[in-house]
């Protein structure tokens, strides 16, 4: 079983603990999922990601663990963002991210399960710089915040195994896996390695 | 924050700082935004559980019925539809929308004041709402915004989120039938007293402004008295103190029930309102006392907060009042 069908099966018996996992791993991922989906309008987004997580609730029995539960939960808010843009006539122009292309869609779901044929691809720095933030909310777990504790902040290992409850051990695996991870994400979405995409992202400056 | 680098970091780490410094740190969400959808999305999340766990129970109940001879199924049906139709409380005062759902957790309706519940009903309250629930026998118990609770009988309810405030009168009968709160901590029963139960992340938080009440859960059995607060997780218990008038108890003071003043004695009255501030009455002298017991109120303070409906009622009468921080002294 998978930690993502796990985690849906502690949820559906109750357990109070599964679904602040759930909470805290997901809310924040959909938030910004959904924010520049909806021309970055705060209350929309709000309103959004709360209609999709309650969604998401009333089918959780439905999740069987074929894909990646936060690309489950982004299907449910792309329907959700469409009835939203529906119902709100003043956003008639639908926002459409580099991220919602077909090709890039099809690499970010495909993180868990890396494609054979990568794609290789330039784009401006800002546009590079959305998509490795995107990357880190697709990967695996709490692997996107462990990585952004460690290099962004600067957390320590023992930090970052107190914010999760974790022995020192436990964190300093879950840091290795999670660069292990985040390579191979990089390599699925960009073709080419951290070091390629940040002279990339500065070449485009 | 000092930066510390861990051993396990090497040149092949510094690409991945390197660019996840450069794209930025992702956005978090308001701290506020946050806590409202988390009320409404955990609400849903309870309520699809309690529905899971009753088909549950019905498919078990079925299962047990199509194997069993008639008659036995019949006393099963019997013993079981008198107590979920029996009813257990009444809407004494709502300030929001109080949501109740019966057999099934999707069809919810809003309950007014006055309505009946019975047990087996699950309410729940949004954000903003709270609720005062009158059990009878001066038995009053209140819920905050964001709660979830299952009314299991007249003396029995079940605290799925959030939190209730349980005001038993220790001269009321009330106290020989205690109500029993179950959380997944254990079972919190009351012996004449008022206090609160909040359920937090891991556990429950136990509070007592006045009496004393047992918990009985996988620690065994936990007795706290008057002005103590405890935090019981599964594996631990912390104890600290909690004044009665404290600001942690104003959520429940403000939804108190409405005090009917209507031909009521003065000292009816002030009783009522040094409970749901969790103060001491003190009359200057016994002469005072006297006349208090004797005046009797006529109008309205309806919706008044405590505080608010002891000024309001003390202006139309020759009495005065002082307050401090843990009395209301009354003179003339």
């Amino acid at each position: 079983m998978t930690d993502d069908a796990d985690l849906v099966r502690r949820m559906l018996a109750g357990e109070e603990r599964a679904f602040n996992t759930f909470f805290e791993t997901f809310f924040p991922r959909v938030y910004r999922f959904a924010l520049p989906r909806l021309g970055g309008q705060p209350e929309a987004a709000r309103e959004v990601v709360q209609a999709t997580l309650i969604k998401a609730m009333r089918s959780l029995s439905g999740y069987r663990g074929d894909a990646a539960l936060f690309s489950w939960i982004c299907q449910i808010c792309r329907h959700q963002i469409v009835d939203h843009l529906r119902a709100d006539r003043r956003h008639s122009k639908h926002v459409v991210l580099l991220e919602d292309s077909p090709e890039i869609r099809a690499a970010l779901e495909a993180i868990e399960a890396p494609l054979e044929d990568e794609p290789a691809h330039r784009y401006g720095s800002e546009e590079t710089r959305r998509l490795v933030r995107s990357v880190l909310d697709r990967l695996p777990s709490r692997y996107g915040d462990v990585l952004e504790w460690k290099y962004v902040e600067g957390r320590s290992v023992e930090e970052i195994g107190e914010r999760l409850g974790i022995g020192h051990a436990a964190a300093q695996s879950m840091l290795a896996r999670a660069r292990t991870s985040f390579r191979e994400a990089l390599e699925t979405v960009f073709g080419s390695t951290a070091a390629d995409v940040l002279a990339g992202m500065r070449g485009a400056n | 924050m000092n930066e510390r680098h861990d051993p396990i970091d090497n040149d092949s780490d510094e690409s991945i700082r390197e660019l996840l410094r450069a794209a930025g740190t992702r956005d978090l969400p308001p701290a506020d935004v946050m806590n409202e959808v988390r009320q409404a999305v955990h609400a849903e999340w309870r309520a699809v559980v309690n529905q899971k766990r009753r088909r549950s129970r019905f498919v078990a109940f079925g299962a047990a019925a199509s194997v069993a001879v008639a008659a036995i199924a019949a006393t099963v049906v019997l013993r079981l539809t008198p107590a979920t139709a029996e009813p257990v409380a009444q809407v004494a005062r709502v300030a929001g929308s109080l949501q109740i759902a019966l057999d099934d957790a999707d069809r919810w309706r809003v309950v007014k004041v006055g309505e009946s519940l019975n047990a087996g009903a699950l309410l729940r309250t949004d954000a903003g709402t709270r609720v005062a629930l009158d059990f009878g026998h001066g038995l009053s118990v209140r819920i905050d915004d964001g709660s979830m609770i299952e009314l299991k009988s007249a003396r029995q309810l079940e605290l799925e989120s959030g939190a209730v405030y349980v005001d038993a009168a220790p001269q009321n009968e009330a106290q020989s039938q205690p109500l029993v709160i179950e959380t997944l901590l254990g079972s919190v029963r009351h012996l004449g007293t008022q206090y609160q139960v909040r359920t937090q992340r891991d556990g429950i938080d136990v509070s007592v402004r006045e009496g004393r009440i047992e918990i009985s859960g996988k620690q065994g059995l936990i007795q706290a008295t008057a002005g103590e607060q405890l935090v019981l997780t599964a594996d631990k218990l912390e104890r600290s103190t909690i004044a009665a008038t404290d600001p942690r108890w104003e959520w429940a003071s403000d939804i108190a029930p409405v005090f009917d003043i209507e031909r009521q004695p003065l000292a009816a009255f002030l009783d009522w309102a040094a409970r749901e501030t969790g103060k001491h009455l003190v009359y200057a002298t016994p002469e005072v006392s006297e006349r208090a017991a004797t005046l009797i109120l006529r109008g309205s303070v309806r919706n008044l907060p405590p505080e608010q409906a002891l000024n309001a009622v003390l202006a139309t009468t020759p009495f005065k009042h002082s307050d401090d921080a843990t009395q209301i002294r009354i003179e003339l």
